[in-house]
């Protein structure tokens, strides 16, 4: 009698809940799960005569492109590298971003830091690709105040480019990826801090013991939202950023960028569709593989 | 004797740590800022100056022509920057408010269908129909075109990673104890999200609102697909449409020679980082002000045991 | 070098080419307030006023509009003026106008197709042949020889090749002059004294390099030419080369992905094969090693006619489409200086690719096809299109003749005061022989249109002029040698790559890519085209 009261008793308490989920729910369907059908356009040989709906099913014609191409592994191998440089250099930068911005503190300078470190983030990439080709190009700032005389031809040697664009990734997304440490580092009661400093942690301890541990499960959440994103990459950064420059594709072209150029002349809505659906679910199959091991080790760090 | 000794060295040794962050981080940023500079020395620098020598910190000639040019537009400009205003604002709150009250729930462990709710918003990051679809939706089914709600709804009013950030903070930074004495207290579902979580999660609230503001300031896309009076365009997308339109008529008055822009000064290179200048500057100046509060982040006392 | 001159003709679907205004001047004034006035349209649309015996029926048009969009309400307008005019005239076709900005004029166009959008009369910018495929429009044929009869009497049949497919028609090209050639333009005084030029000279590629050795002694300092990538003198891309000479030369039409017909005949080879583009590369390695043009070549993003205007650049080369400019110019705000043009190729006939079509939504074709028939034969609807209203946004200035008249913007106005101006749209919306002719700011005018008819009558043709290469049954290999294009061709033409080293590499990467397949469908579609 009492369990059944009990449990009666605590699913009504879900309504509430419910309802509180209920605006997010319905956005989620329209905005996400309706248009979700437009996935079939990778599958599907588009006749507008017919629609989206009537058109005729072609299986995996439209991913043939992709698939087929020589450079299919080189594609993919740049996108998974960089993403891999990008996610763990990323997050450990922005993660000892977040542990100085938050030793100074109330300090003033921090208030005059923190904005600027994320400056860099809003800048239109076009606009970054810009500058950069101010400080590379044949009379930029380095070729000319720097290195007088010939200067080094950047933008056909290949080699440099890996170097080039992580740290203008870096420059761009490392003050602002800190914000969301920042933030859940400013939630850690410092009583947890004053005691460890009596029993005479030092700070790298304290930093290592305490703040690590407690935000762990934001770290994990941003790296397995990362993992998910693995195949795809900022189009900005690697076709504008090199000034869409053949000569530096062996190290330059990712999935995103060969689609793009592929397509050109093309203009195929199932074509571009299917490559996206491609990186979907190759993204999809390593977060549902890393959440899985992650679930294992550390339940609550997991996704779900 | 040995404790003041110790413990002098353990506030040297803090201070010293303190000075290496601020070292660190002032290199930081002004690794972040310099471009910045570049860019503002290239939007006021005259045109034949930055073809001869290229972007340099210091213009070598200064010219306004690009603001000038800029400036002669200024009606449909500050009517770009009203309207983006309002569909940030609106459209920031409307994010904070639904975003944080759908994790609220997902963050209670005993909520049993919380894994499902939490697999049904990632999907969603991963997997989308891509723009025609959305089109079809909005436009077919909400009618939104060319109205102020195609600005807000598509896109931009809900994402689940924000959701997720906020999950995970009120799970690992907010204590149970407090909202399970709220509860013994008799509140409701409701008023505990209202006066106790919301409060105590300023920080993340705070960066959700700064990603969701920036989403929306940053959009050009949902005006370029649903908007086509004038009147209603986000300033990113006028922006970037007043850029394709000089590269238009540079290129049309060369090759037609067909347009005689008398008097019409183009400045090209120079417009483009004066372009990318407005198209930010209101962002420079609000930023600063919203991050202090986050610095100023959460005190968690007087909780017992 | 080869002695041989060289002279290349292509089809070329080119977005840009395409969307030259016509050739006359335009005033355009100084840019003040920049925002339109309050326009004073009503909102209803004339479309569905009944005439005595038949309802007519309201046809849209969608038409791009460069730089200055309209707003709906001086759209409106437009409208009710033409309606009204349609209405006197006893037309059974009324218009609904829409103005696209230019763009994103195919994005849109997309979206309201496949969102379901009426859209009825529009134009193809490019793609052609795809839009054919996907089925976005429908056949006109049936009504060629009834509604559109007055189209074809002044445009002739010939141009419907470009837009007929397997025995139906399915668009109207634009009727103009589309003929391209390409200038080496420099500034007078350097033409004049440092090479001894005169007015209407000629060069052909193997004197530029003497010319350009000339420059480069003299000026060591400036770039004696400023190219953009791949155009390092073979303009745009070297598909659209275009040298000079005399009676042999190179007539080379590209179709697109490297494969294309060199010569006067019908075989279709590997372009990246052949002398002609050994030669193209050569010579521009060549210019690249004895420093004529601007480092960094393939990835340069300044226009040639900036940094010539700045004095970083002493000469460009560009082409010109639609019409022959004056060969020299002497109040040009674009250079800051006299320049003098001169043709470094003759002209060449070069299809738009710009045609108008019925998308598949419509529901009454012969009254879209009797709509379109306006475009080409009434000059008031046209020119309504083109200027806006009388009085409101354009005046007559009585010069002309007629039914053909000079107009020029109401006094004290410039383009952007006025509620409508959709000059820029001229040269793609119909006929452009019927336009109106605007008057200059200095109170002259310049009518070009009968000779630029003349021009394009002497200019060279393709072989097979008018064919359009429809890639649906080898899009994987399209895609495939579009990648190695861009590795390889911006580099190539730009002279930076040694042309020994890559061009075999290049010419291996199409292959493997499948262009042998490219081919032989091309070959098999010219083969039953003819």
């Amino acid at each position: 009698m009492e369990s059944v009261k009990r449990a009666k008793k605590r699913r009504v308490n879900y309504l509430p809940l419910i309802l509180m989920m209920l605006p997010g729910i319905a956005y989620m369907i329209v905005n996400n799960y309706l248009p979700m059908f437009g996935i079939t356009i990778a599958f599907k040989n588009l006749d507008y005569s017919k629609g989206i709906f009537g058109s005729e099913w072609v299986g995996l014609k439209n991913f043939e492109f992709l698939f087929r191409s020589k450079d299919f592994f080189m594609i993919i191998r740049n996108t998974i590298l960089y993403n891999i440089v990008f996610i763990l250099g990323g997050t450990f930068a922005s993660l000892a971003i977040a542990v100085m911005m938050t030793e100074l503190g109330k300090h003033k300078i921090a208030k005059v830091l923190q904005p600027i470190i994320c400056f860099p983030n809003m800048i239109s990439i076009v606009i970054v690709a810009y500058l950069v080709y101010g400080f590379l190009g044949g009379d930029g700032w380095i070729n000319n105040t720097l290195l007088k005389g010939d200067g080094i031809s950047w933008y056909s040697k290949p080699e440099y480019w890996p170097f080039i664009l992580t740290l203008v990734h870096f420059w761009k997304g490392a003050g602002y990826g800190s914000i969301i440490y920042i933030a859940t580092m400013s939630g850690i009661d410092v009583g947890l801090y004053e005691a460890a400093k009596l029993d005479g942690a030092t700070k790298m301890q304290q930093i290592r013991l305490i703040t690590i541990p407690i935000i762990r499960p934001m770290i994990m959440l941003m790296l397995l939202l990362s993992i998910g994103r693995i195949f795809s990459s900022d189009f900005g950064l690697f076709l504008q950023v090199p000034m869409d420059s053949g000569a530096l594709y062996n190290t330059t072209q990712t999935i995103d960028t060969y689609v793009y150029r592929a397509l050109m002349k093309l203009n195929d809505v199932s074509m571009s569709s299917a490559a996206s659906v491609f990186q979907s679910i190759m993204g999809f199959i390593l977060v549902m593989l890393s959440n899985l091991l992650v679930r294992k080790v550390d339940p609550q760090s997991s996704l779900f | 004797m040995r404790q003041v000794n110790s413990e002098k060295r353990f506030v040297n040794s803090e201070k010293r740590f303190k000075a290496i962050c601020a070292v660190i981080m002032i290199l930081f940023a002004a690794f972040c800022v310099l471009p910045f500079i570049l860019m503002i020395s290239a939007s006021i620098t005259e045109e034949s100056a930055l073809m001869n020598f290229g972007y340099k910190f210091i213009p070598k000639k200064l010219s306004f022509d690009a603001y000038k040019y800029l400036w002669a537009k200024r009606e449909t400009i500050g009517r770009a920057y009203y309207i983006t205003i309002i569909v940030t604002l609106i459209g920031t709150t409307l994010n904070v408010i639904i975003t944080s009250m759908f994790a609220y729930p997902l963050s209670r462990t005993d909520f049993k269908p919380r894994h499902f709710f939490a697999f049904f918003i990632f999907f969603t990051m991963l997997f989308n129909g891509g723009m025609t679809a959305s089109y079809i939706i909005w436009t077919q089914f909400f009618h939104i075109k060319n109205t102020i709600w195609a600005l807000l709804f598509p896109n931009y009013l809900m994402s689940g990673m924000n959701v997720l950030l906020v999950r995970n903070y009120y799970v690992g930074s907010i204590p149970t104890s407090i909202l399970e004495a709220a509860r013994i207290d008799g509140a409701s579902e409701m008023k505990i999200y209202r006066r106790v979580l919301l409060p105590l999660s300023k920080p993340v609230i705070i960066t959700v609102a700064m990603f969701a503001g920036m989403a929306y300031w940053n959009d050009w896309s949902n005006a370029m697909y649903y908007i086509t009076n004038q009147k209603l365009y986000s300033i990113n997308a006028y922006l970037n449409n007043l850029q394709n339109n000089i590269k238009l008529l540079s290129m049309q008055s060369s090759m037609t020679e067909g347009i005689n822009l008398q008097g019409l000064s183009l400045p090209t290179i120079g417009a483009r980082m004066a372009i990318a200048m407005i198209a930010v500057l209101p962002v420079l100046v609000i930023f600063p002000f919203i991050q202090a509060e986050l610095i100023k982040g959460v005190v968690i006392g007087g909780v017992k045991g | 070098m080869k002695k041989c001159k060289i002279l290349s003709v292509l089809l070329v679907l080119c977005l840009s080419l395409g969307l030259i205004a016509c050739g006359s001047k335009e005033s355009a004034g100084n840019d003040n307030a920049g925002s339109t006035t309050v326009e004073n349209g009503s909102k209803d649309s004339a479309g569905s006023e009944t005439t005595a015996s038949k309802d007519p029926v309201t046809v849209k048009v969608s038409y791009p509009c460069l730089v200055i969009v309209p707003s709906e309400d001086a759209v409106v307008g437009v409208e009710e003026v033409i309606n009204k005019y349609l209405e006197e005239k006893g037309s059974g076709v009324r218009l609904d106008l829409e103005a696209v900005d230019a763009n994103n004029y195919n994005t849109t166009i997309d979206m309201k197709q496949i969102g379901g959008d009426q859209v009825d009369l529009y134009m193809s910018l490019g793609g052609f042949a795809d839009q054919v495929n996907s089925n976005k429009v429908l056949p006109i044929t049936d009504y060629i020889h009834t509604a559109l009869q007055p189209t074809i009497d002044i445009t002739g049949e010939e141009i419907l090749g470009a837009t007929t497919f397997n025995g139906q028609i399915y668009g109207m090209p634009v009727y103009r002059t589309d003929v391209c050639t390409y200038y080496w333009i420099l500034p007078t005084t350097i033409a004049e004294n440092d090479l001894g030029f005169e007015v209407g000279k000629t060069v052909t590629i193997d004197e530029l390099t003497g010319y350009l050795d000339v420059l480069h002694q003299k000026y060591p300092d400036q770039i004696a030419m400023a190219v953009r990538p791949g155009m390092n003198g073979m303009p745009n891309n070297f598909c659209l080369s275009a040298i000079m000479g005399g009676p042999d030369y190179y007539l080379v039409t590209d179709l697109g992905s490297g494969v294309g017909i060199e010569g006067n005949n019908t075989t279709v080879v590997n372009l990246y094969d052949t002398d002609y583009f050994k030669d193209v590369c050569q010579t521009a390695y060549d210019w690249n090693q004895k420093g004529y043009v601007n480092k960094d070549v393939s990835v340069v993003a300044e226009e040639g006619y900036d940094l010539m205007k700045a004095g970083r650049a002493l000469s460009y080369i560009i082409g010109y489409g639609g019409c022959n400019p004056q060969v020299t110019d002497e109040s040009d705000s674009t250079h800051g200086m006299s320049v003098m043009y001169v043709p470094i190729a003759p002209a060449i006939n070069m299809p738009s690719g710009l045609n108008w079509c019925v998308s598949y939504g419509c529901k009454n074709v012969e009254a879209a096809c009797e709509a379109l028939n306006l475009f080409y034969t009434d000059p008031f609807v046209m020119n309504s299109i083109l200027y806006g209203v009388e009085g409101r946004d354009y005046e007559d200035t009585g010069l002309g003749n007629g039914e053909d008249k000079i107009v020029k913007l109401p006094e004290g106005k410039t383009m952007f005061d006025v509620p409508y101006y959709a000059f820029f749209t001229c040269g793609i919306m119909g006929n452009e022989y019927i336009d109106w002719v605007a008057l200059q700011p200095d109170g002259t005018y310049e009518d070009r249109r009968e000779a630029n008819k003349e021009f394009q009558k002497n200019a060279v043709s393709s072989p097979i002029y008018g064919f359009t290469f429809d890639t649906a049954n080898v899009k994987n290999e399209v895609a495939g040698i579009s990648t190695v294009e861009s590795q390889y061709l911006s580099g190539l033409l730009s002279g930076e790559l040694d042309p020994n080293e890559y061009i075999p590499k290049l010419v291996q990467a199409v292959k493997d890519a499948g262009q042998d397949a490219v081919i032989a469908e091309a070959q098999r579609q010219i083969d039953a085209w003819r």
